[in-house]
């Protein structure tokens, strides 16, 4: 396939498409939504303080006279695989009874962690009223997704009945959304799913009010563990910077880097420094990241004292904070700046060349020697394929990639006399050279076994990679 | 005032002129990115509602598109980034009046080019699709030339070597 070829299926592949209704006042619209949703952000607490009275949760000084029902203990359903399916509850489709005393915000995804402690009371019934108030579908007209995507994907509430009987609502915020009776029609749209979520959200935060949160409701964090919250970045909101008591920094490298995530525990003493500087240090207002080589991308991965996850995300080593006309930005500097540098210096695995390198030939060459003396740091410059320390080249290392060994059948005679033995290509771009402009080189690496460090047995140099790319 | 007013109004009107005329284009790249007619649709919107706020000044100042297309790809790996925004493999395509033939190399193209990386995926895009030099694909993706060309020879060593395609061929 020539790269006119791949210009020409490019071009027949792609679909028309389809009638997008009037993108440009849905621009405009959304725009207003994201400046209203920083505004609604900011106020946060307050609006969960103030619903938290007409609710009469359980817990506080306007309980009912009678007697509260007895709560059973009552749990999420599991997930089904994904993609999400709708939940199996044990409710009615369509239909949502009056009455509950409780309800638990569930996930969709196997991984989701649910919120420790449910919705109590009268809140739980007051939720179930505005399910119910939700009206009939009517399918968005003109643009085909509402740009709700961004407010995440699908998530259940399950309700708890006095005689210990479940019914489940489904939620998607996803596009084009709606509220789901116990897998029933769907009503409403995305929005109508995300006021749910809201109410919810703002009345459970209302109800931990002067609560402690309950013993084992955290657990141990990792960056695996953002990988399933409901909109990727919590699951309740409570504001931009939660109160994290717990949580790991994880970093990679760019867009094209092939190095894997790397994380390390923050120090609480650390970590309450490094979000009291993102609370008040931000920029508002456009401001450049530096995307550049060499920077970092981060995510701080962690937990509140109730045990609600959260991610913060540090694209190219600056923080989005709030999400109003601008991304509010926070870019690490002093002390804060000093603990994430120092996390990822002894937390990274990355191969330090001896000096710093001017040419491809002596990043490979260095790899080389590392290799053949069983240096475990070689594992790191193969995996990243982007060495440090090393201006304007990029050496790809490509498959078969560590550890695919290539079948018997595929070996050649130099290589025979070894139990394992693999074929791998450097390939990089020179930045110097007009056209073509691509070198290769074939490295083959052996070993006897899983056990022993590999060894490079030979290479060749292709010199020029004929690609004619630039041409 | 009625000066403020008359500016409000032109913008507004050179906003949807480009939309009208540049929407499709966005739209078949942001296809090409993710794969599915209805997240394609998203990620233009998005993009065009971030740069929308700064029409004016950036209009201004040189290419409106190419910061949308910008804007377009960050959001695209930022995206990714946050997983919940990974792509679910489909093989229902929008459009009802496509042959099976056209659907089959649909999928097998966008088969393929699922088993990029994200970054090279867009390399691809931005080079075969949508005609960037690859000083323009450097500025779009933020990293340098040198990049760009290493990761356009390793996209199109994965593509040749890609089953899906392969087939496709033969």
């Amino acid at each position: 396939m020539s790269e006119s070829e791949l210009r020409q299926l490019l071009t027949d592949a792609v679909p028309e498409a389809s009638p997008a209704g009037d993108r440009a006042e849905a621009a405009r619209t959304w725009a207003r939504r994201r400046r209203n949703r920083y505004v609604a952000g900011v106020s946060m607490a307050a609006v969960a303080i103030a619903i938290g009275i007409p609710v009469g949760l359980a817990q506080s000084s306007h309980q009912r006279v009678e007697p509260a029902p007895q709560l059973k203990e009552f749990a999420c359903p599991p997930v089904q695989q994904q993609p999400a399916a709708p939940q199996s509850l044990s409710s009615t489709p369509g239909r949502l009874s009056n009455g509950p005393i409780a309800v638990r915000l569930c996930g969709s995804d196997r991984g989701y962690q649910s919120p420790v402690d449910a919705l109590v009371g009268q809140a739980a019934d007051d939720l179930a009223s505005s399910v119910r108030a939700v009206g009939p579908q009517k399918p968005p007209s003109g643009v085909a997704c509402n740009l709700a995507l961004i407010e995440g994907r699908r998530l259940s509430f399950v309700f708890s009945y006095p005689d210990g009987h479940t019914e489940g609502v489904t939620v998607d915020r996803g596009c084009p959304g709606g509220v789901s009776i116990g897998n029933g029609q769907v009503r409403g749209l995305a929005q109508d799913a995300v006021a749910i979520f809201k109410q919810f959200n703002a009345a459970l935060l209302a109800q931990r009010l002067g609560q402690q949160p309950p013993s084992g409701a955290q657990t141990t964090v990792s960056c695996a563990s953002g990988d399933h919250l409901g909109d990727g970045r919590s699951q309740l909101d409570q504001g931009d910077v939660p109160s994290l008591t717990s949580a790991v920094l994880c970093w990679d490298g760019n867009l094209f880097s092939q190095q894997p995530t790397q994380e390390d525990a923050f120090d609480p003493q650390d970590l309450r420094l490094v979000l009291d500087r993102m609370r008040s240090d931000t920029s508002q207002g456009s401001v450049r990241r530096d995307c550049g080589k060499g920077s970092v991308n981060y995510r701080i991965v962690g937990e509140t004292a109730w045990g609600d996850r959260y991610v913060l995300y540090g694209d190219c080593g600056s923080f989005e904070v709030g999400s109003g006309d601008d991304f509010r930005i926070w870019k690490p500097q002093g002390e804060a700046a000093a603990i994430l540098a120092k996390m990822v210096a002894t937390g990274s695995t990355t191969l330090e060349l001896p000096a710093p390198a001017t040419s491809v030939e002596q990043v490979l060459f260095t790899w080389a020697d590392l290799v053949n003396a069983g240096d475990p740091r070689a594992d790191d410059l193969w995996v990243h394929g982007q060495p440090s320390g090393v201006a304007d080249v990029n050496p790809v290392f490509i498959s078969p990639g560590k550890g695919d060994v290539l079948p018997n059948g595929q070996r050649v005679t130099a290589v025979a006399g070894y139990a394992q033995a693999v074929e791998m290509d450097a390939l990089w771009g020179d930045s110097t050279a007009t056209c073509p402009d691509n070198r290769a080189k074939t490295f083959v690496l052996v070993r006897q076994s899983d056990f022993e460090p590999w060894r490079i047995l030979s290479w060749s140099d292709h010199g020029l990679y004929q690609h004619g790319l630039g041409c | 005032m009625s000066g403020t007013v008359v500016v409000q109004h032109v913008s507004t009107a050179d906003f949807d002129a480009f939309v009208a005329e540049r929407g499709d284009a966005l739209w078949r790249s942001a296809w090409l990115l993710t794969g599915d007619a209805h997240r394609a649709e998203d990620l233009v919107q998005t993009a065009l509602g971030k740069c929308w706020p700064k029409f004016e000044r950036v209009s201004a100042n040189g290419s409106f598109e190419a910061y949308v297309r910008r804007t377009m790809f960050t959001t695209y790996t930022a995206w990714w980034r946050r997983r919940w925004n990974g792509e679910v493999a489909t093989a229902t395509l929008p459009e009802s009046a496509t042959v099976a033939a056209d659907v089959d190399a649909r999928t097998d193209l966008i088969s393929a080019l699922a088993t990029l990386p994200k970054g090279q995926r867009a390399v691809v895009v931005l080079r075969y699709f949508d005609d960037l030099t690859e000083q323009q694909t450097a500025d779009v993706l933020g990293c340098t030339i040198g990049t760009v060309k290493s990761q356009t020879a390793r996209a199109l060593v994965a593509l040749r070597a890609s089953r899906a395609l392969t087939e496709e061929d033969a």
